[in-house]
């Protein structure tokens, strides 16, 4: 099968314009570099706090916890912060500011989806944020003295996982922020989205910690594969099977929400008023 | 005399501004039910995560299950009154530094600390205060020997509390004069608040309580009031708490004020 001319015209046509959002996001987190470091300081809170809490509890268990040493615990909550970082995105939050201030008109002029821009933007906003994180990593390895130890080919699964991740991410993200084409507002539904993915994906606990049921649950759900899933790669023993099982899954996910989006997205922009404009 | 009139001009400032924003609010009252899931949900992963913890420990540095309930009732209500006046008025800030609109702050006559931590109101965001409230009133009732003392304590705490969390982020806020984009440090600063806030600081090693603190210090201002209703608090911790929030307040307005001088006025 060979790709016709306008096939690759449309290739060529996004991968220009997501050299160009990254480009521009980039040059943005570099001028707001202070803010961007200062923000992922304040970021090391959430798995530090998980950390020592859950490390408390191994150590007060007789030394484990869901089948983890406390030493597996540290290194699920130092992996956490490297995909924390390396995965992070336009919040749906952003839709509301577009929404209330008129600039998603701009966007919806574009011969482009603005998922796109925020998908190459993000990228473009993490480069920095991937630079700061290595030391970042470094310095919880020194001080937590994580039980990790991980192979190459789990390292290049780890990247994969990884990229799927900030996609499905991303793409969800878009997807609720589109209610606000209905609502205007999207702050309280983004944060009754974020509190589901905090619960269910293994960011606030690994989800080998819940009971046989939820694990189950959250197995079966998209947010294990916003987030947990490449944590598990590197700080589990899991099978050959489990590991294609699971990036099929991120996969599956991400097909899914991409087809959702542009479904709803078809009915959603019908709807757009220009608030602010 | 003087004092007094300017004290009655402030409250009436902020009384309007409330009323307006009331108002604004109430065109938006889907939000309430949005807000009362979120919060209820929000109550629903703290005790799902006390429940995991307490499945494996009888107490977590010392601190039990019940005492861990008024702490997580605490932290909502901070949570909540953060969400509702501290982090809308922050983000407009930021936002009216960012195109220039804080001129117009600038010329009210009224004072700019007052005009910008006031003029935002979340009312649906408020609904936690009672939630919260009732989660420590829950986890209280286990906790032996809880006086109206403790409660009474506890009330004039949660205020001061308040104070330290308001304090904290005026200060942060006014950086904004200098770096100009803050919203994503505030966001991730709000987060931090979120993570470290429901847990009280006594379960931390001593060296990362204290960087904590100096991150984000919702984790002290949770533990304080939270230590006060449990009865862990000694006489002269009270006063030191006092003493420290009356600090906190004074710094911000140091700092807020110090900050406004470099302001130029970007649309000018």
């Amino acid at each position: 099968m060979s790709i016709t001319s306008s096939e690759s015209g449309w290739l060529r046509r996004h991968a220009s314009a997501y050299r160009a959002f990254a480009a521009l996001d980039f040059k943005s987190s570099v001028q707001y570099r202070w803010p961007t470091l200062l923000g992922m300081l304040a970021l090391l809170t959430e798995p530090v706090v998980y950390l020592v809490v859950w490390t408390t509890v191994a150590d007060g268990n007789g030394g484990t916890i869901g089948g983890l040493t406390a030493g597996q615990v540290s290194a699920y909550y130092v992996v956490w912060t490297l995909v924390r970082n390396l995965t992070a995105g336009y919040a749906p939050m952003v839709w509301e500011i577009r929404f209330r201030d008129g600039t998603l008109a701009d966007l919806l002029m574009r011969p482009i989806h603005p998922v796109h821009a925020d998908i190459a933007g993000g990228y473009g906003f993490n480069l920095i944020r991937a630079v700061i994180a290595l030391p970042q990593t470094v310095l919880m390895v020194v001080l937590f003295q994580p039980d990790l130890s991980p192979s190459l080919p789990l390292v290049a699964v780890f990247v994969v996982s990884n990229v799927l991740t900030y996609l499905l991410r991303a793409i969800l993200f878009c997807a609720v922020g589109a209610i606000g084409f209905w609502t205007t507002r999207v702050d309280a539904a983004s944060r009754v989205y974020l509190a589901f993915e905090l619960l269910l994906s293994g960011r606030l606990v690994p989800i080998g910690f819940f009971p046989a049921w939820l694990a189950t649950t959250a197995a079966w759900l998209p947010f294990r594969y916003t987030f947990g899933f490449p944590i598990e790669v590197l700080t589990t023993t899991m099978s050959t099977s489990d590991l294609c099982t699971g990036l099929a899954r991120q996969i599956a996910w991400v097909v899914v929400s991409s087809v959702a989006l542009s479904v709803v997205w078809r009915f959603a922009v019908r709807r757009f008023d220009a608030v602010g404009v | 005399m003087a004092m007094r009139r300017s004290l009655t001009h402030g409250l009436s400032v902020w009384a309007a501004l409330w009323r307006v924003r009331g108002l604004h609010e109430l065109h938006y009252r889907a939000n309430l039910a949005l807000n009362l899931f979120q919060v209820l949900i929000d109550l629903t992963i703290g005790v799902v995560t006390i429940l995991l913890v307490f499945g494996n420990v009888d107490a977590l540095n010392g601190w039990t299950e019940p005492e861990l309930l008024v702490v997580l009732g605490t932290y909502t209500i901070l949570d909540s009154v953060i969400r509702a006046v501290v982090l809308p008025n922050m983000y407009a800030l930021v936002q009216d530094v960012q195109d220039g609109a804080f001129d117009n702050v600038l010329a009210m006559p009224a004072d700019e600390q007052l005009v910008v931590t006031t003029r935002e109101l979340s009312v649906w965001d408020l609904t936690g205060v009672l939630i919260g409230g009732a989660v420590a009133a829950f986890g209280a009732r286990d906790v032996a020997g809880v006086s109206p003392a403790h409660v009474a304590g506890y009330a004039v705490l949660v205020v001061t509390a308040f104070c330290i969390v308001y304090g904290f982020f005026v200060a942060v806020a006014s950086l904004t004069f200098r770096l100009v984009d803050l919203r994503d440090l505030l966001f991730r600063l709000f987060q931090a608040a979120s993570y470290s806030g429901r847990w009280p600081l006594g379960i931390y090693p001593n060296w990362l309580r204290v960087t904590l603190t100096a991150i984000v210090p919702i984790g002290l201002a949770v533990t304080i009031p939270s230590s006060a209703l449990v009865g862990r608090m000694t006489p002269t911790q009270l006063v030191l708490s006092l003493v420290v929030t009356a600090v906190v307040l004074i710094w911000s307005r140091w700092v807020f004020r110090r900050a406004i001088r470099s302001y130029s006025g970007a649309s000018a």
